[in-house]
């Protein structure tokens, strides 16, 4: 089986572009692939906790855990862009872990497919 | 020991999001990629900009004055500083009226050594057929 | 541990307010000017780098270093071989 590596620069609940990308990783999780998220500018803040669920609005966080259950999905939050919007290790969701930008770029290093998916 | 190979491929505009920045931003760090792979194994980044993306290019640039945050310049500086492959189309150029004049070509003043190259989207496409990795920003 | 902060460093790098990958990319290239033995005192605030990146790199390339945490940042000694 192989490995995905996503890198997503898209925001939270604005951006469905994030959603997109975690589907993505999904499928390929359950077609019994590896995934690494790489979570940068906008997208940090998907590593927050205390995301609240609501019909109207794409939730994530729960999907997040779900994937980290399977124990093929690993997600990473750049520490610069979410220290920049206010987001400290003690705001992160549990699971998640907090790199410097070089963390993606090993990780592409292995991967069968980069997907980068930037901006807003 | 293995080289992994990586394009940027840059279409956003400056400081419209923060997707240019953070373009130039990874693909440096591919120059301290090392603390996390194995002993001589590398990762290789270049960045081409393209359509709207080659005025990410432009000297002179007002970050600093106009939102308080560095511009573009900079990052865009010290990937060349880094010896970072750079390559800017010029029918992209052409179409929005631009020249090598308007543009920022190399970063001497900091000590760099590589320059800039301006290529038709030809070269771009080349490059990008011979990475193993395509980003588009 | 070698005592590294109590000696001068041969210089001084001031991050301070970089973020990755500044700190790690021009530790490297400080270094790579540095004299074998010289001292790089790197101030750094940004806690991935001060506290992961340098410190790994400078493992990995079998360097000895030392950190010193501060209020709100780091210094960071790297002593060249």
């Amino acid at each position: 089986m192989g490995k995905l590596t996503i890198g997503c620069f898209s925001s939270l609940v604005g951006s469905l572009s994030l959603d997109f990308s975690i589907k993505l990783a999904q499928a390929a999780i359950k077609k019994g692939h590896k995934v690494d998220y790489w979570m940068s500018g906008n997208a940090t803040m998907l590593s927050k906790k205390g995301q609240k669920a609501f019909k109207d609005y794409s939730h994530l966080a729960k999907t997040v855990q779900e994937l980290l259950a399977t124990g093929n999905f690993q997600i990473t939050a750049c520490e610069a862009c979410a220290a920049a919007r206010g987001y400290h290790k003690e705001d992160t969701m549990e699971g998640v872990k907090s790199h410097s930008m070089d963390w993606y770029l090993a990780s592409s290093f292995d991967a069968d497919r980069v997907l980068h998916i930037g901006g807003d | 020991m293995a080289t992994k190979r990586l394009a940027f491929i840059v279409r956003a505009l400056p400081y419209k999001t923060e997707a240019s920045r953070l373009a130039l931003t990874h693909a440096i760090a591919s120059q301290s990629v090392e603390i996390y792979l194995k002993d001589g194994d590398l990762v290789e980044a270049s960045v081409s900009f393209i359509g709207d993306g080659v005025l990410n290019c432009h000297k002179n640039q007002q970050g600093m004055k106009h939102y308080g945050l560095t511009t573009i310049e900079g990052h865009y500086k010290n990937s060349l500083l880094l010896d970072l492959k750079v390559l800017i189309c010029k029918e992209d150029l052409d179409r929005l009226g631009l020249t090598e004049n308007d543009l920022l070509m190399n970063a001497e003043d900091i000590g760099g050594e590589t320059n800039a190259q301006i290529v038709p989207y030809s070269e771009i496409y080349k490059e990008m057929e011979s990475v193993d990795h395509l980003l588009f920003c | 541990m070698a005592d590294l902060k109590s000696q001068t460093p041969t210089q001084v790098l001031d991050v301070l307010g970089r973020v990755c990958p500044y700190p790690l990319v021009l530790t490297k290239k400080a270094l790579e000017k540095l004299p074998s033995g010289g001292i790089l005192k790197i101030l750094c605030d940004a806690p991935a780098s001060a506290e992961d990146s340098l410190p790994r790199f400078a493992q990995d390339k079998g360097m000895t270093f030392e950190v010193v945490k501060l209020d709100q940042s780091w210094e960071i000694y790297i002593q060249k071989g």
